[in-house]
């Protein structure tokens, strides 16, 4: 409607009309698109926002994007309103939303909290001791409640081509820095670059105490969004870059990752972590979601991932489709 | 032409250089944690500002070839139709979100500094290659009727009457591309091409606001700056 009117009075702007007509319709058009803007503004301010629903976020890459759907899909199913919040843009970003209640829940790694927001200095090896730590110092300092952890470890990797890896008969971290100091030639004859996103190239438990640890350098690290460190691996663009343990796409594109021989990554098992007050709210989201946590194991979860990066299904699919196969939803 | 100019056409750049080396002083001095005082070292600051000023230099003086070249060109009466068109896709490039355009060529050029310039000449261009069609466009028939009646040949119009009258309208393009382009470089740091727009995204996915707020600030002056000496370009050519 209103567009009709707002092409006939700009189609009777022509020659001819006296000014004064003109500034008439002017001023009309002007309020008609006044209006539009108005409406189309309070349209998209109206998204349903259900009282009492429990805020799922996550962070902003594939697994988390996977677990955030699976955690919502699960909870609708047993009858807990939701609203998305998933994909918020780093650790971060999540945690502070998470501890200020702008969300209830999301999944977080057991060794991301010990370090960058328990202030532990050492990384704890052993998942169980970890996550022990971790639940008992969150809850008491913060009253966040880790749920029961999964069974994959998503550590953070170094990655190299299997050839490259294999033609240098490197395996572990210590053989590459190895390789490295000894100066023998990289594999991609651009000299050893190092690809990372920008969160672990200045985490605690990142890069710098990594080349600290094992002692050596790069000749220079490049800082790139972290899903297109995979793929520029593949493709001989760098000889060296990080990724997640749990990424499908590791096997698929013929990489391979080195063994963390001095322990110096911590173990990331993953766990959905809890408000206190949301858990008070909806007593039951831990017997909905603990079961879940138990059945991802490492190969679960890269195929997961996989489906997401590979073959190109959305989160949303694929964690429904898990979830049925797995009994969880029918 | 008063022997004060010179000093007031540096007075601005210099505030902008106390204000920068200020932003980048108190970060340095009082880093919040250990985390930023390891993200904002000098060296740093150097690496990414001369990598942002790489990527706006080069892909800037690309665009202003090509986008002049081509606002020539297409404001030829002959090339009307085709000028519509190239005015068309430009425009349509511009539509498309810079991130957007960052991961359209990722995926077909690969990673870096050449893929970012590109992605950045795509991006300014269009200011540039606009108002030059609209300078030249905008000139009195007249004028290149008396130009043609004193027997000028079409070069000698072009160089002589129709880029010097269109002049002040292209610099005004070039101003725009040079701030859009500033701004568009902070993207540049997600296809690994570096730049300020380093501190910006750490920061934020490491949530220190001092970080980001460094980056964005010198990207900022930065911007501030170049459009500055262009518009003392363009004011010495009206004032010619």
């Amino acid at each position: 409607m209103v567009e009709m009117r707002l092409f006939f009075l700009f189609s009777y702007n022509k020659k001819g009309v006296n000014i004064i007509m003109r500034m008439k319709t002017n001023i009309i058009s002007a309020v008609c698109l006044a209006l539009l803007l108005v409406g189309l503004i309070s349209l998209g301010g109206c998204a349903p926002q259900e009282e009492g629903a429990v805020v799922v976020g996550s962070k902003e890459f594939t697994e988390q994007l996977i677990l955030g759907q699976i955690t919502m899909i699960a909870l609708e199913h047993n009858g807990i309103p939701t609203r998305d919040e998933t994909g918020l843009s780093g650790t971060a970003i999540a945690r502070e939303a998470l501890e200020k209640g702008d969300i209830d829940l999301y999944w977080e790694y057991t060794g991301t909290t010990l370090i960058s927001h328990l202030g532990y200095e050492h990384p704890i090896t052993d998942p169980v001791e970890c996550y022990n730590v971790v639940k008992e110092d969150d809850l008491e300092k913060n009253n966040l409640v880790w749920l029961d952890y999964t069974p994959f470890d998503n550590t953070y990797t170094l990655m190299m081509r299997e050839d490259d890896a294999e033609a240098l008969g490197i395996e572990t971290i210590s053989d590459l820095a190895g390789a490295i100091k000894a100066e023998k030639a990289d594999p991609t004859g651009k000299g050893w670059v190092f690809a990372t996103d920008h969160e672990y190239a200045i985490r605690d438990d990142g890069y710098p105490a990594l080349c600290e640890l094992y002692d050596f350098e790069f000749d220079d690290v490049i800082i790139m969004d972290l899903g297109i460190t995979y793929g520029a691996l593949r493709d001989g663009e760098i000889p060296v870059a990080m990724g997640f343990a749990t990424d499908g796409r590791i096997s698929t594109f013929g990489l391979v990752n080195l063994v963390d021989d001095l322990q110096f990554h911590p173990v990331y098992n993953c766990s959905p972590v809890v408000r206190g007050d949301a858990l008070e709210r909806y007593p039951e989201i831990a017997d909905i979601l603990n079961p879940i946590a138990h059945q991802l194991d490492e190969e679960a979860m890269s195929v997961l991932n996989a489906k997401v990066d590979i073959e190109d299904f959305a989160p949303q699919e694929v964690a429904e489709e898990w979830l049925k196969e797995n009994g969880f939803i029918d | 032409m008063t022997p004060s100019k010179p000093l007031r056409w540096m007075l601005v750049p210099l505030a902008l250089i106390i204000v920068a080396c200020l932003l980048v002083g108190y970060a340095l001095k009082y880093p919040t944690d250990s985390l930023v005082a390891r993200l904002i070292t000098i060296s740093n600051v150097n690496k990414a500002l001369k990598e942002h000023l790489g990527l706006v230099f080069v892909s800037m003086l690309v665009a202003v070839f090509t986008g002049i070249a081509f606002g020539i060109i297409i404001s030829r009466p002959i090339f009307y139709v085709f000028g519509r068109v190239i005015e068309n896709v430009v425009n349509l490039g511009q539509t498309v979100p810079s991130l957007a355009i960052l991961a359209l060529f990722y995926s077909v050029l690969g990673l870096g500094f050449n893929v970012a310039v590109f992605a950045l000449w795509l991006y300014s261009i269009l200011p540039v290659l606009r108002n030059t069609y609209a300078g030249i466009k905008n000139i009195t028939p007249d004028v290149i009727e008396a130009a043609k009646g004193m027997g000028m040949n079409p070069w000698h119009i072009l160089t002589r009457i129709e880029l010097p009258i269109a002049a002040p309208i292209i610099l005004a393009g070039i101003r725009t591309a040079i701030v859009i382009n500033v701004g568009a470089a902070t993207l540049a740091t997600f296809i690994g091409a570096g730049g300020l727009g380093d501190f910006i995204v750490t920061g934020l996915s490491v949530r220190r606001n001092l970080v980001v707020f460094t980056g964005a600030g010198l990207a900022a002056i930065t911007a501030i700056f170049f459009d500055y000496l262009v518009g003392l370009v363009e004011e010495h050519l009206v004032h010619w």
